[in-house]
């Protein structure tokens, strides 16, 4: 198991708004195996990364507003926001260069922007 | 210890119906627009929760879930076996039967045709299909709702499928044997006919008549093949951490399906099923597991021991004889057990029971929609040489035979020689199975029962179809001897 709660609406809002690094979210369903399959390499980036980013996991189903919001298209989808604001994002199970890659280069952004 | 299936929810549940339909996005396929508050729905059993979220309830929190050996199971669930007069059907029959599921299941009887047309016989006699639920219900209190049906007699197929509404169902109805497709172009074109279009009018009847119920899919490890790169065989799809490089990028796999390398036509017929089974979970959010079983060996459930006349077909011709079951006849009657080849290959094997136990931890586990799973089926991995050998010193050591081995020219096209590095964790981590059989534990049985004498009769009476005369190639004549080995 990706040993991280997934969040509602209320708590996601709360993290994201007063959260001073950037916020990597996970979107994933219960019916999505490459969501499963992604589980233990999540786990690995998050030990990794846990210093510099935040993360979050979305069900979509449970939390089809914040999907909306994001104009999510499909599982699994991995997101950097900064604040509430979408930084990058990738589409489909990712190994674990993508996922470093994902995060370097949003962290790269958002510093860039400061 | 917390039980395999404690912490799935009513998404697992054949009687969680979404109201309205579920707002899927198939994996990295577009979503469309999202609706709101869409995921809910109720339970067949208990209306009084009105809708609710899926996710909200566990089975260890159910009441309609209880705690069995094999984990979590659906009180009184119905579950139809197709194939049921098989060597596995027939025994997982009795065993879901013994532990209260309520069983169902249909066959055409074309397997006992099939070994009628080589001129063999199933070694240990079977009762006919009215004598066996007949004795079940005499003897282990068991009721089998049973109907003659060839399952791709679409109408009473369906008919059936309405009387029941099984909540999951087991598909062993296919003709199974590699020779057999290779005898000549319509062996190959019946056995392709048989086992792709009945999955495919199976997949139909449950979109239309029970799109919750999950599908059990008798797949083989022979989709795979033996990769010569020595490339692990994953369950099916891809771990998220296999990636696909090219140039300076590099992509995850993850959840793809990895190659398949069918190693005859009746391969081509599962692996064929297997793209026509994803399909279906992909279009109609049906549930399946699709299983690459190993080879499976052995002649002992207890239910088997009540009466002969419980007891599972056993066959040991050169098309219908699986590898360590043919061993066993072979050293019955001191011929020598046939390898082909070098007998380097190696396959993955599981025992009879530890086979139903699986199925009933899978029964007990179903997908939530629209999730298409993959497990190898499998508790170890051997040559055939190493098991040739394993047998062939049972039978001297503890029943006082002189067993031999020959080579023969290898009949078939394969790689003797080949890496195989088989990945088989499903089943033990996300179903918490453990094999209970030992290979010679289960040998010895096979020994005692088939040394019986009107039973080793019965296999000296049909010695001559045992050598095999299907060549790949397409000539019939029998394979010629490379070598035999008296000496271990
Ligand atoms: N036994 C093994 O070692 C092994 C290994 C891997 C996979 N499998 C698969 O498991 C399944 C069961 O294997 P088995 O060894 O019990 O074989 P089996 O031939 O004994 O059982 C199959 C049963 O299905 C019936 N059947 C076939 N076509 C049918 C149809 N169109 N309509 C109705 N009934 C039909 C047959 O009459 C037979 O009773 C098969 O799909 C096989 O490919 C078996």
């Amino acid at each position: 198991m990706w040993d991280l709660k997934p969040v509602d609406e209320k708590e996601f809002y709360e993290k994201v708004d007063n959260c001073k690094k950037p916020v990597f979210i996970d979107f994933w369903a219960v019916w999505c195996p490459p969501c499963r399959m992604m589980e233990p390499l999540l786990n690995d980036i998050m030990n990794m990364y846990k210093d510099r980013v935040e993360f979050i996991k979305v069900n979509v189903d449970i939390n089809k507003k914040i999907a909306k919001a994001y104009d999510i298209q499909g599982v699994p989808s991995y997101m950097i926001i900064k604040g509430r604001k979408k930084i990058k994002e990738i589409i489909g199970a990712s190994s674990k260069k993508q996922l470093a890659d994902l995060i370097e280069s949003a962290i790269k952004i958002i510093d860039s922007e400061k | 210890m917390t039980e395999h299936n404690a912490h799935n929810t009513c998404w697992n549940c054949p009687m969680f119906e979404f109201k309205g339909g579920v707002d899927f996005r198939a994996c990295g396929q577009s979503a469309g627009e999202v609706e709101e508050g869409f995921n809910m729905g109720s339970c067949k059993r208990r209306p009084e929760l009105g809708f609710f979220d899926p996710s909200s309830v566990s089975f260890e929190e159910c009441p309609e879930w209880e705690k069995s050996e094999y984990g979590y199971r659906l009180r009184k669930m119905k579950v139809m076996i197709l194939g049921i007069d098989g060597y596995l059907g027939w025994s997982l029959a009795l065993w879901l039967g013994s532990l209260g599921y309520e069983v169902s299941g249909i066959d055409n009887y074309s397997r006992r045709n099939w070994v009628k047309e080589k001129g063999s016989h199933t070694i240990v006699p079977i009762a006919r299909m009215t004598q066996r639920l007949k004795k079940a219900k005499e003897i282990l209190g068991i009721n089998i709702n049973f109907r003659e049906i060839d399952l791709l007699d679409r109408n009473k197929f369906r008919e059936f499928l309405e009387e029941v509404k099984p909540d999951a169902i087991v598909h062993y109805a296919e003709n199974p044997s590699a020779p057999y497709s290779m005898v000549d172009d319509d062996h190959a074109v019946f056995v392709q006919t048989n086992n792709v279009m009945g999955t495919l009018r199976l997949l139909f009847a449950m979109r239309d008549i029970v799109p919750n119920a999950s599908l059990i899919k008798l797949g083989t490890m022979g989709e795979y093949g033996t990769p010569l790169t020595g490339r692990p065989i994953f369950e099916g799809l891809f771990p998220a951490d296999a990636v696909l490089k090219w140039g300076d990028r590099e992509w995850s796999l993850g959840g793809e399906l990895t190659p398949r390398d069918p190693v005859s036509f009746y391969h081509v017929s599962k692996v064929q099923d297997t793209f026509n089974v994803y399909e279906a979970c992909k279009y109609w959010w049906l549930r399946s597991y699709d299983i690459m079983q190993g080879v499976i060996y052995g002649v002992h459930l207890p239910q088997f021991e009540e009466d002969d006349d419980l007891r599972t077909r056993f066959d040991v011709d050169e098309w219908f004889g699986t590898a360590i079951n043919r061993f066993v006849a072979q050293a019955v009657v001191g011929i020598p057990l046939t390898i082909y080849g070098t007998g380097h290959q190696k396959r993955g094997f599981l025992a009879l029971m530890d086979a139903m136990q699986c199925m009933t931890r899978l029964i007990n586990n179903p997908p939530p929609p629209g999730v298409y799973d993959v497990v190898n089926q499998l508790s170890g991995v051997y040559s055939l040489m190493e098991l040739a050998m394993t047998v062939a010193k049972i039978g001297k050591e503890e029943f006082g035979l002189s067993p031999k081995i020959q080579r023969l020219e290898n009949p078939r096209v394969e790689a003797d020689e080949h890496p195989y590095e088989v990945i088989y964790k499903n089943l033990p981590d996300r179903f918490g199975f453990k094999p209970k059989v030992t290979l010679e534990e289960e040998i010895y049985r096979m020994f005692k029962l088939l040394t019986k004498p009107h039973i080793k009769a019965r296999i000296e009476e049909k010695k001559h179809v045992i050598l095999p005369r299907t060549h790949w190639s397409g000539e019939k004549r029998e394979a010629k001897i490379i070598e035999i080995i008296d000496k271990f």
